[in-house]
């Protein structure tokens, strides 16, 4: 088995000016995710959970250290410093990022973000439309909600949506920052049961959960961290 | 192989000054500005040393305070303003091999009539109030060589119907339209010669929240269709989130910095764009 991710070495630190305060995001980490596998990452608040996912997708720039990718169109890169240009190309052909907040166009129905984020992949309407559906009846998002705009919809019903959105683009990887969070336990076990089919479908999942009975089923493993540290490599 | 080998627009080391300069403020390295400007000779130095890539297909937002420079920067690149100095090329015009700021008037009015297309801040700087909608359109498509007007009539309709203007007003001049119709006919009249590149000036100030909406979706699914090349300049963090995927941030002339746009505006790394973040939040 190959490995999708290989993070050595990753430092970031915020400074804020004016004056000298630096605040720890997270320190000298190393991880390693194989194809198909699914890790998980549990840890207080501010541990830097967050800010490892946001490294990986390049929302941070790290001050040093290597995130090595296995791309299925570039090869390996580094996504520390891939040029800005394929780090677009990644998020739109390969890595999803899921957090608990949906962000979105202000106007658009629930049917428009799932067929905007296949029609960056360049399919033709006709295909979007159909898979759209699809898509919309295998994560339970009632009929009634398709052609409305979801900033009316419930924590759950935004975040199946979400994962629709991600899993429309079929990712290679997907970066999961606490989507379970404030969802209660009819809707975790769904989103649960729609990882599983993401990873037997072949994607590589890098997850932040904080309830450990959630990871349990799900993850190949679970790493802890500490004050910006990965601590333990396997809580399993 | 990128998504798209190339960039469409490639500018280099542009500069654009109002005034001529004196002494005090000729040599780069040592001159003292007011910001962007010489209190000796009354000089703006408007756009200094801005070079940037627009690729294939993609939005490209540029932020900045007023006065940054950002509308002059669209002005030159629609040759509304002179270029100081300064090197652009564009793909599709002489394989990008030609620096468009040298070519003769003609061929520059060539170029915005076939390359280009632009959306003014204030909508009569981009549209003839005396005109009727469709009028203003088949302006810009004769202007491009259209001659029939059977044709020009049906692609002015056909995109003022895109834009969402209602058909009982295509022959009413924009003058009494309000602020979103009026922007929307601008996007209409600057799509309406195929530009694979559109500018974009503020299209959503002065717009109350829902028209600014409308228009945002409007921006986003040309976009997706059409994959035009877009720069879109605001001083809105909000217009830049949702449009663009890269971001520049432009300061008394000067970018300070450029990057993804969620990293820009999460992750900034210079303190300029971290207190206008910060400012916005
Ligand atoms: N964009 C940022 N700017 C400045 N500091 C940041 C930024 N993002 C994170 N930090 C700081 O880095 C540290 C780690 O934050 P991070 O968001 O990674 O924690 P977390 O483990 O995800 O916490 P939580 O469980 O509360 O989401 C915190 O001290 C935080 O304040
Ligand atoms: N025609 C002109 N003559 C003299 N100075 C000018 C002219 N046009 C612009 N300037 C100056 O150039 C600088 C940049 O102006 P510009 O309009 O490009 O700013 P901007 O970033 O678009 O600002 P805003 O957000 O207010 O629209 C300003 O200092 C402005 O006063
Ligand atoms: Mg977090
Ligand atoms: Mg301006
Ligand atoms: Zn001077």
């Amino acid at each position: 088995m190959g490995e999708v991710l290989k993070v050595s070495g990753l430092n970031k630190h915020f400074a804020l000016f004016p004056g000298p305060k630096v605040l720890v995001g997270c320190q000298d980490v190393h991880l390693v995710l194989g194809r198909g596998e699914f890790v998980g990452i549990t840890g207080r608040s501010g541990s830097g959970k967050s800010t490892i996912l946001k490294c990986i997708y390049r929302t941070y720039l790290p001050q040093s250290g290597h995130i090595w990718y296995d791309s299925a169109r570039f090869g390996s890169l580094d996504l520390a410093k891939a040029s800005e240009r394929r780090i677009a190309h990644l998020r739109r052909q390969e890595i999803g990022y899921v957090s608990q907040f949906l962000s979105v166009l202000p106007r658009i129905t629930a049917r428009g973000i799932v067929e905007s984020a296949m029609l960056d992949d360049g399919l033709d309407l006709p295909q979007v439309r159909q898979a759209t559906e699809k898509l919309l009846a295998h994560f339970e998002l009632d009929q009634s909600l398709w052609d409305v705009f979801p900033q009316t919809f419930s924590g759950g019903e935004k975040l199946r949506l979400n994962i629709a959105r991600a899993m429309a683009k079929k990712p290679r990887l997907l970066l999961l920052d606490e989507p379970t969070a404030s969802l209660d336990h009819e809707s975790k076990a769904r989103v649960k049961e729609l990882l599983v089919k993401l990873k037997t479908e072949g994607t590589s999942l890098l997850g932040i959960f904080h309830d450990l009975e959630f990871m349990d089923g799900v993850c190949d493993r679970v790493l802890a961290m500490s004050a910006g540290r990965l601590t333990a490599q396997n809580l399993r | 192989m990128e998504t798209n080998e190339g960039a469409v627009l490639s500018l280099q080391n542009f500069r654009k000054q109002f005034g001529s300069g004196c002494e005090k403020c000729a040599d780069l390295d040592e001159r003292h500005l007011q910001r962007n400007y010489c209190p000796n000779c009354r000089t703006t130095y408007a756009c200094a040393d801005v070079s940037l890539e627009l690729y294939g297909g993609e939005i490209l937002g540029v932020v900045g305070e007023s006065g940054s420079g950002k509308s002059t920067l669209l002005r030159c690149l629609y040759f509304d303003e002179e270029a100081s100095s300064g090197e652009a090329f564009l793909q599709g015009y002489k394989s990008g091999q030609v620096n468009i700021f040298t070519e003769t008037g003609q061929q520059k009015r060539y170029i915005r009539n076939y390359h280009l297309g632009m959306v003014y801040q204030n909508p009569y700087m981009g549209l003839r109030m005396s005109f009727s909608s469709i009028g203003n359109i088949a302006e810009k498509l004769i202007a491009a060589g259209g001659r029939s007007v059977d044709e020009m009539t049906g692609r002015a309709t056909s995109l003022l119907h895109k834009v969402d203007i209602p058909p009982y007003r295509f022959l009413e001049t924009p003058a009494t339209f309000s602020g979103g119709m009026q922007q929307r006919v601008q996007i209409a009249k600057a799509l309406s010669n195929n530009p694979p590149i559109l500018l974009l000036d503020e299209i959503t100030t002065g717009l109350d929240l829902s028209v600014q909406a409308k228009v945002l979706d409007l921006i986003k699914g040309i976009q997706r269709e059409l994959s035009i090349s877009m720069i879109v300049v605001s001083h809105d963090l909000a217009v830049i989130r949702m449009l663009a995927e890269r971001t520049i941030v432009m300061l008394d002339g000067k970018i300070v910095e450029q990057g993804l746009t969620d990293q820009v505006l999460e992750d900034p790394q210079h303190p300029y764009t971290q207190k206008l973040v910060q400012s916005l939040l």
